[in-house]
């Protein structure tokens, strides 16, 4: 294991991508997509390294450490299979998908092994404003409209994570990440920053109340990319936080509390909307923003209660890993392969998900209980809320399947099932590809042989009752529009913008045409007259002459 | 002479020379005037980067010459200066390719290559000088040499917009003067000194009005709220190459006099003691969200991005005034990086001008595939504007947010939030029209595409050139050649 395929596993995709422009037809290049991964994929699996160069950006330090590695097996495997999927499925812009997606993977695995703050930051933004032309891919007025949303939260949540990390690193004195949690646990701002943190990576994760973009973005994605949208990319806040997060540092019982509320409300309530749903994909998508919940809960636990975030990180990077896999294989399903087969496929995911025995999800679901079962009052909601989790999963799931079954696709090709079976292989394998993950600290076959306990079992019956009661009473239930809060947010903007006349004009005059935006515009116009009214001679030179005779006063005085 | 008192002068003479050949003798030859200023340009480059080698091993560089009465001009080249003069090498030579190729066929070129050259040299002087005569000598130098660059098209609206820029731009020289008179009384002839030169020499309320007066000279041209009025029209009416030339290289003069007054005449300990630093970093935010927020509201491309020019040049000032080596060096750092973005930025407007008769910001729907290089330069440098990492206006935001972390002033971070969402919502509406857009029928003023690519090469690769820069600078921050390490290095003299 030589640091050249550390190296080569940050600066292939970027090089690869300038590669892909000479690729005019639109033929070859999403398959660099793949290529591009492989060098993610030996270096997840090998062992642990450290690497530096002083001359890039501000002193790069590359780290393959315990939690690195098990986001860098997931991440590095999705973009594989979303590379050949791509290259199966793809029938317009195949150039730009493959560029565009090349630079998202190098940012997605140069945030994964950063051990510096600065190029954890780089891949992160890399990653993306990349990802934005994916999410626009089909250029539909549905995609702009999610392309829209997810890059005005993108930068929202940018610039509040550089605030973030600049008071993080003010704070440790060192651009090294693993400095950062201590000294923000001492740090004079301590809350600040959290909270800054929290939401800067809340964007990215689908925090609830800042996930709105997430049920737009990913469904409106090709399907290759809505599996790394939802397989590893939205990890990258997850793993932010892991990382940044004073846990284990101190104790942060109220941030610790909210974060477990908000990630319960996440895991619950997604579900609720999701279930409403007629489209697998934004399904899907509400699933991943349910899922995520769990992660937001435990990351709360550890928060609250030091004692457990050693053991919490690792159940963390464990629960990402399996997400992510089963996830990608579902989006597959969704779009890219279809048939008994894919649904067969299919369900394997959603039965992993859903924490049914021997599957990577119960061995997740294992570490994160016993996480909760030591963490005091925190620990006991989580305990407690855990099956429940299982049996809306189960049930949103069961509704994908469905979904699923009465698609029928008719295209799919060699690519594509290339792809899916590897994901497929890597879902069923989790549990053994987590090896990488013992050395964050965590046995994760141990629980897995434990699974085979009425525990696991209940919820799934749970779920299978209320199913079988829906099948033989059909309910019916207006479908919750995709995005849900977004809804009255739009609606508010377009509000302020309808009902005051005078700045509606201005908006006429003015390229910005909708929203809160307008209204600022309409504001700004008022700026543009009193610099009219300054920019003539007179206005100009009296300004320059009260300077003048100020100076002179002064020293004459 | 020694080789170095003369190298300073050299320097100058590279730009200066070819100015005054161009405007006295060859106003009808073209091939000559651009062979002058492209030898100019290069013959400065290598100068120039013999001097940084130089000053890196502690070599000084001084020419110091009689002027009037006991005044002497002096030529100095310190650390700080030298990140003026590379990015005036660099930015010359590719503004002249760039004219080339924009200005191909049209009238008054000699005047046009002959100011642009004599703006260098100005913009030299400036950075050069080592005492407060010289400084305000080629300060004035550079309106006499700018204001032609400005009227160049002759019409109504460039001569309107020019003459506002004199009006500005005079009486600022003229309160300009009034200080350096005033400040030769307080203090005698005195050099440009790390750590000041005022100290104990006056009352504290001279001082003060001295300090409001010079830094409302330079102020001008620094374009700070609210004497920032003429840029914005001066800016954008003036043709292409110029746009780039004045946006990202000779207003740093504006922002480079106010480093000088603070670190070199007061001194940052009178300038802190006096209480002047706090209001002045106060004026910086202001001028930066101020501009931003007026950058939102231009449809005019030009217009858009001159206002962006009000708003990132108050970044220089404001790691000056919060008074700390990692502000200052990333306010410092800022006028390099600042410049090879601006001009981008200018140079891509330029080109969608020429190439389609495109100047407005909603006429952009599709460029992107007509232009596809152009645009990928221009999208570069937006989101370099932005601060999005690896890029060069990343590395200013990172440093001057730490700086200011440091020196105890943590508003600085939120000026920088609230700027860069700024930036991106006036840049990035730019970017998503050009490439996620479909054209509307027809370019407003197509010229017939030449061959296969999408415009002239002249016009092309400048843009590239300073786009790959852009993210060179930032990429190899860390480097030992790189503007931000060289920043670093020039602010170690103010802070030991």
């Amino acid at each position: 294991m030589s640091a050249l395929w550390l190296w080569g596993a940050v600066v292939l995709p970027p090089a690869l991508a300038v590669v892909a422009l000479a690729d005019r037809r639109g033929g070859w290049s999403p398959l660099l997509v793949a290529v591009a991964a492989v060098p993610g994929l030996v270096a997840g699996l090998g062992g642990e390294m450290t690497t530096s160069a002083h001359w890039l950006l501000l002193e790069t330090v590359l780290r393959t450490d315990g939690l690195a590695r098990t986001f860098l097996v997931a991440a590095a495997l999705l973009w594989l299979v979303a590379g050949l999927v791509a290259h199966g499925t793809l029938e317009d812009h195949r150039r730009r998908f493959a560029a565009l997606g090349l630079l998202a993977l190098g940012g997605n695995v140069a945030l994964v092994v950063a051990a510096d703050v600065v190029a954890f930051y780089t891949g992160f933004a890399l990653m993306t404003f990349a990802a934005y032309g994916l999410v626009v891919h089909d250029g539909t007025t549905v995609a702009r409209r999610a392309g829209r949303i997810y890059v005005l939260m993108a930068v929202l949540g940018e610039v509040v994570l550089l605030a973030g990390l600049l008071l993080a690193v003010h704070a440790a004195g060192t651009l090294q990440l693993a400095a950062v949690p201590g000294a923000v646990a001492a740090a004079d701002h301590r809350p600040l920053i959290v909270g800054l943190l929290l939401i800067g990576l809340g964007v990215k994760l689908g925090l609830v109340g800042l996930h709105m973009w997430l049920p737009l973005a990913h469904p409106a994605a090709p399907v290759a990319a809505s599996a790394v949208l939802s397989g590893a990319m939205i990890k990258a806040g997850l793993l932010g936080w892991l990382r940044l997060l004073p846990l284990g540092e101190a104790a942060m019982p109220g941030w610790g509390t909210t974060m477990l509320i908000l990630g319960l409300l996440g895991a619950f309530g997604a579900v609720v909307v999701g279930l409403t749903q007629h489209a697998a994909k934004v399904n899907l998508a509400y699933s991943s923003v349910s899922q995520m919940g769990t992660a937001v809960a435990l990351v709360g636990v550890a928060l609250a209660e030091p004692a457990v975030a050693a053991t919490a990180l690792g159940a963390a990077a464990v629960f990402a890993l399996h997400h992510g896999l089963a996830k990608g294989v579902l989006f597959l399903g969704a779009g890219a392969v279809s048939g008994p087969v894919a649904l067969v496929g299919s369900g394997l995911a959603a039965a992993a998900l859903a924490g049914a025995p021997l599957t990577s999800g119960i061995a997740a679901k294992a570490l994160i209980k016993d996480v909760a079962a030591n963490a005091g009052p925190t620990g006991g909601a989580l305990l407690t809320a855990l099956p429940l989790t299982s049996v809306a999963t189960a049930l949103l799931l069961t509704r994908l399947l469905w979904l699923q079954s009465r698609h029928t696709s008719t295209s799919t090709t060699p690519w594509a099932w290339a792809g899916w079976t590897i994901a497929v292989t890597g879902t069923v394998l989790a549990t053994w590809l987590v090896p990488t993950a013992r050395a964050a600290g965590v046995d994760a076959v141990a629980p897995l042989a434990a699974s085979l306990d009425w525990g696991a079992v209940w919820p799934l019956l749970v779920a299978a009752t209320l199913t079988a009661l829906v099948v033989r009473r059909p309910v019916r239930v207006r479908e919750l529009p995709a995005g849900d809060l977004v809804i009255p947010l739009e609606a508010l903007g377009r509000h302020l913008s309808h009902h005051q006349t005078p700045l509606a004009r201005a908006r006429a005059a003015q390229t910005i045409r909708s929203g809160p935006a307008a209204v600022a515009a309409g504001s700004l116009r008022l700026l543009d007259v009193a610099e009219v009214a300054l920019t003539r001679w007179r206005g100009a030179t009296s300004l320059l002459v009260v300077i003048l005779v100020a100076l002179l006063w002064g020293v004459a005085r | 002479m020694s080789w170095s008192a003369g190298l300073p002068l050299l320097v100058l003479g590279a730009s200066l020379v070819p100015a005054l050949a161009i405007l006295l003798w060859s106003a009808h030859r073209h091939p000559a005037r651009v062979a002058l200023c492209l030898g100019g340009a290069l013959t400065k480059l290598v100068l120039v980067g013999v001097m940084l080698g130089g000053v890196t091993r502690g070599e000084r560089y001084e020419w110091r010459g009689t002027f009037l009465l006991d005044l002497d001009l002096v030529l100095r080249a310190d650390p700080i200066g030298l990140l003026l003069v590379s990015l005036a090498a660099v930015l010359w030579l590719l503004t002249t390719i760039y004219a080339v190729g924009y200005l191909q066929d049209a009238p008054r070129q000699a005047s046009f290559f002959g100011f642009s050259s004599l703006s260098v040299a100005a913009i030299v002087g400036v950075a050069l000088a080592g005492n407060p005569v010289t400084f305000l000598l080629f300060f004035e130098l550079l309106t006499v040499a700018t204001y032609p660059l400005v009227v160049h098209r002759g019409t109504r609206a460039a001569l309107a917009a020019g003459t506002r820029y004199l009006v500005f731009a005079l009486t600022g020289g003229a309160v300009l003067l009034a200080g350096v008179l005033v400040l030769h009384t307080v203090a005698g002839p005195v050099d440009f000194t790390t750590g000041g030169v005022l100290s104990g020499s006056s009352s504290r309320g001279q001082l003060t009005a001295l300090f409001v007066g010079l830094v409302a000279a330079v102020g001008v041209k620094a374009a700070i709220v609210p004497l920032h009025l003429w840029l914005p029209g001066a800016h954008s009416i003036a043709p292409g190459p110029a746009s780039a030339l004045l946006s990202g290289l000779t207003v740093n003069a504006g922002a480079f006099g106010i480093a000088r007054i603070v670190f070199d005449v007061y001194g940052l300990e009178l300038a802190t003691d006096l209480g002047l630093l706090g209001p002045l970093a106060v004026l910086a935010a202001v001028t930066i969200v101020y501009g931003s927020l007026r950058a939102l509201a231009q449809d005019e491309l030009k217009r858009r991005l001159a206002y962006s020019t009000v708003s990132q040049l108050s970044y220089v000032a404001l790691g000056v005034a919060v008074a700390g080596p990692l502000a200052a060096a990333g306010g410092l750092v800022h006028v390099v990086h600042q410049g090879i973005m601006k001009a981008t930025l200018f140079y891509g407007a330029g080109g969608l001008s020429q190439t389609l008769g495109v100047t407005r910001v909603s006429e952009l729907n599709g460029v992107g595939r007509r232009m596809p290089l152009t645009m990928a330069a221009f999208t570069v440098a937006s989101l370099g504007m932005i601060g999005v990492p690896p890029l060069a206006g990343f590395v200013t935001k990172w440093v001057l947010g730490l700086g200011g972390l440091q020196a105890g002033a943590g508003w600085v971070v939120g000026v920088l939030v609230a700027s860069s969402l700024l930036n991106a919502a006036y840049l990035l509406p730019i970017v998503y029209r050009a490439w996620f857009l479909d054209p509307v029928a027809g370019w407003p003023r197509e010229h017939p595409p030449t061959g296969r690519v999408e415009t002239r090469p002249t016009l092309l690769w400048p843009p590239m050139v300073t786009a790959t820069l852009t993210l060179l600078v930032g990429v190899l921050a860390g480097a030992g050649l790189s503007p931000l390490t060289w920043a670093s290095f020039a602010v170690e003299g103010v802070f030991e």
